[in-house]
């Protein structure tokens, strides 16, 4: 996982400012991939409630703000399959909780 | 700067002041033929409606082009006030001092919302009802922005639109927006 421990604080930070406390947020796309350089951060949050695009929008901003880094956030309601993009994501996501 | 492009700088200016006005006339007219909050299962039942999809995209391209004019005007003006005008957050942030934008977060929310939906698309009719919703929400900020800064521009540098033709226009959606 290309992310430093300090990145990953920020993400847990930010993603729970916007999607609350019980956010799960998970790491997909490139950036799991050791061997790659460079490339968005790639979040799949799943939150309590239904997320919303204003949600979304906050938290792109305040992570792409305090990261440097372009980022791109997929949102589903815990317990929700999601949409199929979605699943792609879940399917080969880390979580970035245990990295904290 | 000599006289000659003195001048052409300030007529370039007074141009994007009347495409402002302009864009947000055109805006407010997209708006108005849709019926708010949208939601995806009335979005759904009318998934081939084109006259009601020909006025999402003009609503979201006129959303855009009002956004990226104002950007424009605001990097103009703070180039005839002799301001720093890169990079572009140094410009929000003079017109955020100026009382134009309301914040530089709200601003760049609009902008996030904008490009988040661009790729969102799909086929799911309640976020696509949810990104309208939303710019629909966020209107005011832009509409706002352009009417205070077309009173900067008139009062700091004695630039006014190039022509008077969206004046009403403009005046009758500032009112319809803070009424």
């Amino acid at each position: 996982m290309r992310l430093t421990l300090d990145q990953t604080r920020i993400i847990l930070h930010c993603v729970r400012r916007q999607f609350g406390d019980q956010a799960q947020v998970k790491l997909f796309g490139s950036r799991l991939d050791d061997t790659a350089r460079g490339g968005d951060v790639d979040l799949l949050v799943e939150s309590e409630h239904p997320p919303t695009l204003r949600q979304r929008a906050l938290a792109t901003m305040a992570l792409e703000q305090a990261l440097n880094l372009p980022v791109d956030i997929v949102a589903t309601q815990s317990g929700t399959q999601g949409s199929a993009f979605a699943r792609i994501a879940r399917s080969k996501a880390q979580a970035l909780e245990a990295q904290a | 700067m000599n006289g000659s492009s003195l001048s052409a700088e300030r007529e370039h200016l007074a141009n994007l002041l009347e495409a402002a006005q302009r864009c947000t006339h055109f805006l407010y007219a997209s708006s108005s033929k849709l019926v708010w909050p949208l939601d995806g299962p009335a979005l759904k039942q009318r998934q081939k409606d084109e006259a009601l999809f020909e006025a999402l995209a003009a609503f979201n391209e006129r959303f855009a082009k009002l956004q990226d004019t104002l950007g424009a005007a605001m990097r103009h003006s703070a180039l005839l006030m002799s301001e720093t005008t890169t990079p572009f957050l140094k410009v929000l942030a003079l017109f955020e001092k100026l009382g134009v934008v309301d914040s530089i977060a709200s601003w760049q929310l609009c902008r996030t919302a904008r490009n988040l939906a661009a790729h969102d698309y799909e086929t799911d009719y309640t976020l696509i009802a949810e990104h309208f919703n939303e710019l629909q929400a966020l209107q005011p900020v832009l509409i706002n922005a352009a009417a205070r800064l077309l009173l900067v521009c008139a009062q700091s540098l004695d630039i006014k639109p190039a022509t008077a033709d969206f004046e009403t226009e403009f005046m009758h959606v500032y009112a319809a927006v803070n009424g």
